[in-house]
């Protein structure tokens, strides 16, 4: 079953990402920031990450850096879900490797969509 | 192509708005006393012109003879039109989330709502831009807004729910605005929102800062949205 692991600061974002993959046999896990984020990364490792950057305690974009440098981790893949879309930010994200850049505002079928592309999602048996 | 363009292509994002092209110019100081080319870069954009002569115009004078752009410029000074590109993008960043994220399409409001019981939520920037934005949801209001955003399932427990949502869209409104206010040069950073609920609302700001309230309606229910922002030095 897929694991897929939303951080992000806002419970709005996460509740939206938990109910976009609903309808799907995967499990949806979540943190409130990049070192909650970590420690549940290397715990879990999950298939994909959807990862904000303005978050308390360590951003996204230090979180990226860990990610990449981590033995365990480097390979997996990482959509930025963020409202912050400047030209440097977009440098510094794409340095770092990302899937998949997405923009907020957003819809949860564009994360179905990106998610797809990455790991297997199998539609609930009703 | 810049690097900026070839990744906002290579990841599929929406373009950078003309208004942050538009505030990029504006800013260098060669503009600042030259109305005619002032003029010249509002022109092409018609809402940009209509709300630049609404503003410039004396609300008792609105049904005079319309005033030409080149004297709108004049009247409010290139520090105020600064203000209004801004407040441009701004209002552009809170139609965007909320017709994504709610699904509704916003218009123009009339109004202030100071004296409405409401949510106010409040980000902080600084940097090259130094000022604060502030999103206000009527207390009344909170439930629609939260169930339109999460959905009716979220009915029941939606009164609790309120603060986040609207911390998260005024997140959204103002990373997008401070994305497009460092493309254009003015670097600043996001401080963490704040929510708290006020009744009698009173904008803070100090003389020499600049404010731009924005009242918008959907369905009959009014949101808000209020910049103020310290006076950008054009170079
Ligand atoms: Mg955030």
């Amino acid at each position: 079953m897929a694991k897929i692991l939303t951080v992000d600061d806002s419970k709005m974002v996460r509740m939206i990402v938990g109910s976009a993959f609903g309808a799907y046999d995967c499990q949806v896990l979540s943190a409130e920031n990049g070192a909650e984020g970590l420690e549940i990364a290397r715990r879990e490792k999950p298939d994909i990450i959807f990862l904000d950057i303005t978050m308390p305690v360590m951003d996204g974009l230090e979180t990226l850096g860990k990610i990449r440098s981590d033995g365990d981790l480097s390979k997996v893949p990482v959509v930025m879900l963020t409202a912050e879309s400047d030209g440097e930010r977009l440098g510094i994200v794409d340095k770092l490797s990302v899937s998949c850049y997405i923009a907020k505002p957003f819809k949860g079928e564009q994360l179905v969509e990106v998610a797809s592309k990455v790991v297997a999602l199998n539609r609930k048996s009703a | 192509m810049t690097e900026a363009n070839a990744l906002i292509e290579k990841y599929k994002l929406a373009p950078v708005p003309p208004n942050v092209s538009r505030l990029s110019v504006l800013l260098q100081g060669r503009f600042a006393s030259n109305a005619v080319e002032i003029a010249q870069i509002i022109k092409d954009d018609p809402i940009l012109s209509a709300r630049l002569i609404r503003i410039a115009t004396n609300p008792k004078r609105r049904d005079e003879e319309p005033m030409e752009i080149e004297a709108a410029v004049m009247r409010l000074g290139v520090g105020s039109i600064l203000v209004l590109v801004m407040g441009e993008l701004l209002i552009n960043a809170v139609l965007r989330a909320f017709s994504t994220m709610l699904g509704v399409a916003l218009e123009p409001l009339d109004s202030e709502g100071r004296e409405l019981k409401q949510f106010v939520g409040k980000i902080q920037f600084a940097g090259k831009a130094n000022g604060h934005v502030f999103l206000r949801i009527p207390v009344s209001v909170g439930p629609w807004f939260v169930t339109h955003a999460l959905g009716q399932e979220y009915a029941a427990t939606a009164e609790e729910l309120v603060p986040d949502v609207v911390g998260e869209m005024l997140n959204i409104v103002c990373g997008n605005f401070k994305s497009n206010l460092c493309d254009a040069g003015l670097t600043c950073k996001l401080f963490p929102p704040t929510v708290q609920v006020s009744e009698g609302f009173e904008l803070e700001w100090s003389e020499e800062e600049k404010k731009q309230r924005i009242g918008m309606t959907t369905e009959g229910l009014p949101f808000f949205c209020d910049l103020v922002i310290t006076p950008i030095a054009t170079t």
